[in-house]
């Protein structure tokens, strides 16, 4: 499993892997915390290369969203293809998590400077 | 003229659950399901897969059984494992967004016509029913 990490400012980019599943949940999401835990609580979460998730994966960036929030911080989705985008919204996640297409978009919703 | 496609996941550790992923889709396309319906029953399938390896057998290594059972009317999955099973669980409320887990029986239902739950003396089985939006003009029941 791959997560590319990269720094935006007072942000921070997470670049998921293919699949977010019940074989690699777990792991995803301790290294989410991980970072959280280390400054990185101004999350995006880049879901463009993601091409199947299950609950598993969902319950996972629902528990990187509930730690950023406990630490003052936030998450936002950014560019999910249509089948994980169609599993956002029956799930209804994005009540809850702001999903968006542009990367700058969603890295002032996650540091509080919405874009104009 | 109903036909049937069958796999085994011998051993099934959560890796597997991809590999029924990408059987469900082959085997729907192959019974002629349009691509919404195949999306949504192969995303029932990997939850119940993965129930079976969370709860049936505690993410030890076990074998699970996937049938898919094809008429003009409908598409029908089975996932059966000889693990020790879940009672079988009512229909759960709609989860909250904010829930972190639960939503893997309620994703079955939402993605399905029916979902039952079927219990042998060592086998459970969980059946997900998907019917046909329209019926194929191509449908000859033949699976290769």
């Amino acid at each position: 499993m791959t997560i590319d990490f990269e720094s935006r400012g007072r942000a921070h980019v997470a670049r998921l892997p293919e699949t977010l599943v019940l074989a690699n949940a777990a792991r995803l999401r301790d290294a989410l915390q991980q970072q959280i835990a280390s400054g990185a609580a101004r999350l995006v979460l880049d879901l463009s290369r993601v091409e199947f998730a299950d609950s598993s994966g969902l319950s996972a960036i629902l528990a990187c969203v509930n730690s950023a929030r406990r630490r003052g911080g936030d998450v936002a989705l950014l560019s999910p293809m249509p089948r994980v985008r169609a599993l956002i919204e029956l799930t209804r996640l994005d009540d809850v998590v702001p999903v968006v297409t542009d990367e700058a978009a969603a890295i002032a919703r996650v540091t509080g400077r919405v874009a104009a | 003229m109903n036909t049937r496609q069958e796999l085994v996941l011998l051993g099934a550790v959560p890796d597997l659950a991809l590999e029924a992923l990408r059987w469900t889709e082959a085997a729907c396309a192959r019974a002629g399901l349009d691509s919404r319906s195949t999306g949504q029953l192969a995303g029932a399938v990997v939850e119940a897969v993965n129930n079976s390896i969370e709860h049936g057998y505690s993410l030890a290594p076990g074998d699970i059984n996937l049938t898919l059972d094809s008429d003009a009317r409908q598409v029908v999955v089975t996932v059966t494992d000889r693990g020790q099973g879940l009672p079988p669980q009512p229909l759960r409320a709609d989860p909250t967004p904010q829930a972190e887990r639960g939503r893997g029986s309620w994703l079955m239902q939402q993605a399905c016509d029916e979902v039952r739950h079927e219990c042998t003396p060592g086998l459970q089985s969980v059946v997900l029913v998907k019917r046909r939006e329209r019926i194929p003009t191509t449908f000859s029941g033949d699976p290769t």
